[in-house]
């Protein structure tokens, strides 16, 4: 992201309390870049699940679907870790 | 990528010059989460709506992917709405185990 700067002088163009709201500016977009980017993803995934016709609406049942499908997904994740943290465990 | 070129040192140009910064940084994150919602629903809704392409986008093709689109940006927010939330919650009990 740094290519967005100026290129000559670039930390030389603002001072240091500016600088410093740049990069806590910079760090926020990220975070929200990444959720934006995770929601794609599971979005992607999901609709391929829960999504069978195309209607009028999304019905209660795929709405339910959807929402299962992220909170499911994001504990298939953590078991995962988990599962792996145990057996590192047991390794050792 | 243009940037306003008149680079003084007085402090409302440099503040005009960091919102330059930001304006720019929130439009290219803009665009990029756009153009990534609208390959996605081209991919899905292509794969929907267009099982055997023909000689031209017949008008019931094109129905459908209308009809699609709305579907996959309702999804989106569904999706969006469950995972923001998840993620309160978890921030929340931070500590506890899952």
């Amino acid at each position: 992201m740094s290519s967005l700067l100026p290129k000559q002088n670039s930390n030389l163009d603002f001072d240091e309390a500016t600088q410093k709201e740049l990069g806590k500016f910079l760090e926020s977009e990220n975070a929200r870049m990444r959720l934006q980017q995770s929601i794609h993803t599971f979005t992607d995934l999901c609709w391929d699940k829960c999504i069978n016709k195309i209607s009028n609406k999304i019905d209660r049942g795929e709405e339910t679907c959807l929402t299962n499908c992220v909170e499911r997904f994001l504990d298939t994740s953590l078991f995962i870790v988990k599962r792996l943290e145990e057996t590192r465990k047991n390794l050792s | 990528m243009s940037f306003p070129s008149n680079y003084g040192l007085s402090s409302s140009n440099m503040e005009n010059r960091k919102q330059a910064v930001m304006d720019q940084v929130r439009n290219e994150l803009a665009l990029a989460n756009a153009q990534e919602l609208i390959n996605k629903i081209n991919e899905k809704c292509f794969s929907k709506c267009i099982t055997k392409p023909g000689n031209k986008l017949e008008s019931s093709e094109q129905t459908c992917v209308a009809k699609c689109m709305d579907r996959y940006m309702e999804a989106w927010n569904i999706v969006s709405r469950a995972y923001i939330s998840r993620v309160q919650r978890e921030s929340h009990y931070q500590g506890e185990s899952l």
